[in-house]
């Protein structure tokens, strides 16, 4: 069964949809920046140029909602379009978040806490990681199922794997899955506790990268089977042909030194799609520049790719990492590399990590037919998909 | 869709942990952890790392572990053949408030251990450690208990033909009963539950 | 440091790392805390890193350098000596 990409829709550092998205892409222009949150003036952080007044006000309504929901119904928007309801095929919402609305809920507790008064309480009933998976099925008509997913970084790419399971074993025909997560405190001194962070702008696959930059934004893709690509009538922009996942069963949050769990979920993706590792055109990393992620990444690649590297890079050094998010917001960037005909480079490097096998760093235009695009995680999570030219 | 069947069951209840419908151990404590550790000082007691989890990860190890070593699933299939699945409605709440309370204090650093644990799957994670389980696995949000949920998504990671067997459960850490887990396979006829919403409720209630 | 010193040092480190199993007498001032000793991992090391920070006022802002500072109690109590 072809499970068929009609629809995407992607908000970050880079942009409000997906054109703006691709043109920063295309122009090498990193949406990263010093102090774009104003809570930390000091770190480099990806973070969507829309304030969540701007960001409510574009949705109509009250700015009591967290960022994650906010920014979640404009790229989930964005996929649905303009498709009409149906009442032949079952339509479904699957959405993975890590944050919920914890940047408005930190903030109220903190008004509590000064003033003793609740004030409106909208902000607590937004704060649960489902609010914004109900508030997005509101705009799919005849929603009649959801779920939301919550595994971390690869919260996103879980979602897409799940819709994919959902549309294939028949029990729905189109699906709206994605992920989100909007930037908060608790977020960012959590990651701060960890040491993790880049002083300046993250370097993926740099012999001398020193951490991450966090990001924020959403990405969603509107998938469909043929029946119901039949009645909505609409062009395929690309096919989801695998995905594979598995659990690195090894740490908390560092991945094992072989990266067997990426070799595995990298493995089961090819063999669902069919595909020998050759035909794959370029992967879309995980690449966080952490020193554990890429090093052992780049050798888990290595050990499945023997014949030759694909073209690889990391484009979470254009959007920092953007968490329950990142898989989905990849997973269109992946859809618009096959759409497209290039591949996108990884930034900053300026000594490559292994000199044999160097991350892309300027765009290559070239056919694209399959990509590769992984998610890794804490708690052992690794998630590839595969998006294929139809 | 084959029938699965549900090969065992674990459910904590108020006054007790219950293995497929029987109290085996008594729980007299009041507190959700206060049984959790009691019940890992008499039955496991060979994760140290227990200790240092938080209240939610306490819970998805205690189910998680408990299963695989009652029903010895990780000897009988690769563990990569194993799915793992667990819902709640709160995801990470027992240290969401910790850290949430120490960023607030004004101190720089938050603590980088329970800041891991702010995320509902890390708890599975450890169980994956210790039993070699490299299989397919999920945390999903719900707003509340849904036998169904169980039942479906059990028969959608078996129907996938991905999985021999599936361990899936719910693990609410505010709640002080109706926390339980499941080994669901499409082996079992005639010895073991069909894997039906029914039963899975009346697990949960310890009928 | 004196051994009471030590003794509060090794207190905040059972309290920060949740080590509920182990007594004070049970960590040797001269043992590894790593590996084999008490079994920490890397989570365990930023754990430390803030609890000297915060029971000592005492920064490591490379967590590089945590691994010969953070080896043994001792070493853990010479570095706090020295920047204090």
């Amino acid at each position: 069964m072809e499970i068929f990409i009609t629809g995407r829709g992607v908000v970050s550092a880079l942009g409000n949809n997906t054109e703006e998205n691709l043109q920063s892409l295309l122009n090498g222009q990193t949406g990263i920046s010093k102090g774009s949150y104003s809570d930390f003036p000091e770190k480099y952080i990806g973070a969507v140029k829309l304030s969540s007044e701007e960001l409510s006000d574009k949705h109509s309504l009250k700015d009591v909602y967290g960022r994650t929901a906010l920014l979640g119904l404009t790229a989930a928007k964005e996929a649905w379009g303009n498709n009409d309801p149906s009442s032949t095929c079952r339509t479904g919402v699957i959405s993975g978040n890590s944050v919920g609305g914890m940047d408005r809920t930190e903030k109220h507790v903190i008004k509590l806490i000064n003033t003793g008064q609740s004030g409106d309480i909208r902000p607590i009933l937004a704060h649960p990681c489902g609010y914004s998976t109900g508030l997005i099925s509101k705009i799919i008509p005849n929603c009649e199922y959801a779920n939301t997913i919550s595994t971390a970084c690869s919260s996103g790419a879980n979602s897409i794997m799940q819709a994919v399971k959902l549309i294939k074993c028949g029990r729905l025909d189109r699906v709206i899955a994605g992920g989100t997560d909007g930037l908060s405190n608790f977020t960012i001194k959590g990651f701060s506790s960890l040491m993790i962070f880049d002083e300046k702008r993250c370097r993926p696959f740099d012999a001398n990268r020193a951490g991450l930059n966090l990001g924020e934004g959403a990405g969603y893709v509107l998938l469909e089977n043929e029946k119901s690509l039949r009645e909505s009538g609409n062009t395929p922009l690309g096919r989801m042909s695998g995905y594979g996942i598995a659990n690195d069963s090894f740490h908390q949050t560092a991945l094992s030194p072989n990266g067997k769990g990426a070799v595995l979920a990298m493995h089961h993706a090819l063999d669902q799609a069919k595909l020998k590792s050759e035909e794959i055109d370029y992967i879309n990393t995980h690449g966080t520049a952490t020193e554990n992620n890429d090093e052992v990444e780049l050798r888990a690649i290595q050990s499945l790719f023997t014949e030759k590297v694909p073209d690889y890079s990391s484009t979470k050094s254009f959007t920092g990492h953007t968490l329950g998010a990142s898989g989905a917001i990849e997973t269109v960037y992946s859809l618009l590399a096959i759409i497209n005909d290039c591949v996108f480079p990884s930034l900053n490097i300026k000594d490559d990590m292994n000199k044999e096998c160097p991350a892309l760093q300027k765009l290559v235009r070239k056919n694209v037919s399959n990509v590769l695009t992984n998610s890794f995680g804490f708690g052992g999570n690794q998630t590839t998909l595969i998006v294929s030219k139809c | 869709m084959n029938e699965s069947y549900i090969n065992y069951s674990l459910s904590i209840a108020k006054d007790g942990l219950y293995c497929n419908g029987s109290k085996e151990v008594d729980l007299q404590q009041e507190g959700l952890i206060e049984k959790l550790d009691s019940i890992y000082d008499s039955q496991i007691k060979d994760y140290p790392k227990y200790y240092r989890m938080d209240g939610m990860a306490k819970l998805v190890f205690i189910l998680g572990d408990l299963i695989c070593a009652r029903t010895k699933i990780c000897d009988d299939i690769d563990g990569s053949d194993l799915a793992f699945v667990m819902l709640n409605a709160t995801g990470s709440f027992p240290s969401d408030s910790i850290h949430n309370n120490l960023i607030m204090d004004g101190f720089e650093r938050a603590s980088p251990s329970n800041f891991v644990y702010t995320l509902p799957n890390v708890g599975m994670g450890e169980v994956c450690i210790k039993w070699k389980i490299t299989g397919e696995g999920l945390f999903l949000i719900e707003d509340e208990f849904s036998a169904n949920c169980i039942c479906e998504i059990a028969d959608l990671f078996l129907s996938q033909g991905k999985c021999k067997a599936i361990v899936i459960g719910w693990a609410e850490p505010t709640e002080n009963e109706g926390n339980c887990i499941f080994l669901i396979s499409n082996k079992g006829k005639g010895i073991n539950l069909l894997n039906t919403e029914k039963n899975i409720l009346k697990i949960r209630k310890n009928e | 440091m004196s051994s009471e010193e030590k003794s509060l040092l090794k207190s905040h480190i059972i309290n920060y790392l949740n080590l509920e199993d182990v007594k004070q007498e049970e960590i040797q001032d001269a043992a590894s805390l790593f590996g084999d000793g008490l079994g920490l991992d890397s989570i365990d090391a930023l754990e430390l890193i803030v609890m000297i920070e915060r029971e000592y006022n005492v920064k490591i802002s490379d967590p590089s350098m945590g691994k010969e500072i953070l080896y043994s109690v001792d070493t853990i109590a010479n570095y706090i000596f020295t920047q204090k």
